[in-house]
C-alpha cells in the first residue's frame, strides 16, 4: 500500500471596512479588492463596524462577488452588527446572495 | 424645518446627512428611534446620489436644494429635493435582481422600501423629488410599494 499525504494551503484575502461604506468609499474599496484579486480568489469582507451602507457599496460588493465567481473562487461576508445597516442587507436580500459568516473565525474555518 | 443648498458633489453627501440627522434629533418622536433615523438619512442620501450621478454630469456640476419639515398633526415628515439637471426617465430605470445580485439599480429601490411615499415630477427645468415618511407608524414597505415611484410631468 502506498499512502501519499498532501497539504494545500489557500491564501485568503481579508478586506475590513469600517464606518461608512458608501459612494465616497467605493473607489478605495475597489482598489483594495483589485490588489487582493491579483493574489487570491478567496476573500473575506469584514463589515462588522460598518454603520452606513448604501447602494453604491452594494454594487461594489456584487462586482467583487462576480469577479471571484468567474475565477472559481469564493467569498464570505461578515455583515454589520448595526441593526439599521443589517436591515438594508435583508431588504435587498443580500443575505441570500452572499454567503455570510458571523465572525472572522468562522469565516476562515470554512476553508 | 430645515433648508439646505448644496453643491451636487459626492463629498457634500456627508454634510447633507449630518444636517438631516440634526434636524431629526429635534423631533421628539425620533429621539431614540435609530432605525427610522437611519432609514430617512439613507433615503435622502440615495436620492441625492442619484441626482449627482445621473441628473448632473462631471462637467455640469449643479446644486441640490433640500427642505424638510415635520407635520405634527399627521405625524408626517415631508422632504422635498430639487435639482436642475437632466430629467429622470423611469423607462430607463434598471430594477435590481434580488435573487442573483447586480451592479446597480438598488438606489431608488431602497428609497421605496424606506419611505411611505416617493414622488417625482418635472416642472419646467426643475426636478422635484418628494419623500413622505410617517413617523410613529414605521413599517416595512417591501410588499406594498409600487415598483416605480409615482411620476407626474408638468412641462407648463
Amino acid at each position: 500500500m502506498t499512502i501519499r499525504r498532501q497539504t494545500h494551503a489557500i491564501q485568503i484575502g481579508i478586506v475590513t471596512i469600517a464606518d461608512r461604506f458608501d459612494i465616497a468609499a467605493v473607489s478605495m474599496f475597489r482598489q483594495t479588492a483589485d490588489q487582493i484579486l491579483l493574489q487570491t480568489n478567496y476573500i473575506v469582507i469584514d463589515m462588522t463596524t460598518v454603520s452606513f451602507f448604501d447602494s453604491a457599496g452594494m454594487a461594489a460588493l456584487v462586482n467583487v462577488l462576480k469577479r471571484v465567481r468567474e475565477q472559481a473562487g469564493d467569498i464570505r461576508v461578515i455583515w454589520p452588527t448595526s441593526e439599521a445597516a443589517r436591515r438594508i442587507v435583508s431588504l435587498t436580500k443580500f443575505d441570500r446572495v452572499f454567503t455570510s459568516s458571523p465572525s472572522m473565525e468562522s469565516a476562515l474555518r470554512i476553508w | 424645518m430645515v433648508n439646505i443648498v448644496m453643491a451636487a458633489r459626492i463629498d457634500t453627501l456627508v454634510e447633507i446627512a449630518t444636517a438631516i440627522r440634526q434636524f431629526l434629533h429635534t423631533l421628539p418622536l425620533l429621539d431614540d428611534d435609530q432605525q427610522t433615523t437611519y432609514a430617512i438619512e439613507l433615503a435622502v442620501h440615495e436620492v441625492c446620489t442619484n441626482i449627482i450621478l445621473h441628473a448632473y454630469t462631471a462637467t455640469d456640476l449643479g446644486s441640490i436644494v433640500l427642505n424638510a419639515r415635520f407635520h405634527p398633526y399627521q405625524k408626517q415628515l415631508e422632504i422635498n429635493i430639487y435639482d436642475w439637471g437632466t430629467p429622470f426617465s423611469p423607462e430607463h430605470r434598471v430594477l435590481p435582481d434580488l435573487e442573483d445580485g447586480q451592479e446597480g439599480g438598488y438606489g431608488l429601490f431602497i428609497v421605496e422600501q424606506l419611505v411611505d411615499s416617493l414622488h417625482y415630477r418635472r416642472i419646467a427645468t426643475t426636478n422635484h423629488w418628494r419623500l413622505i415618511k410617517n413617523i410613529g407608524a414605521a413599517h416595512d414597505h417591501s410588499s406594498s410599494n409600487p415598483r416605480y415611484p409615482n411620476r407626474d410631468r408638468d412641462d407648463s
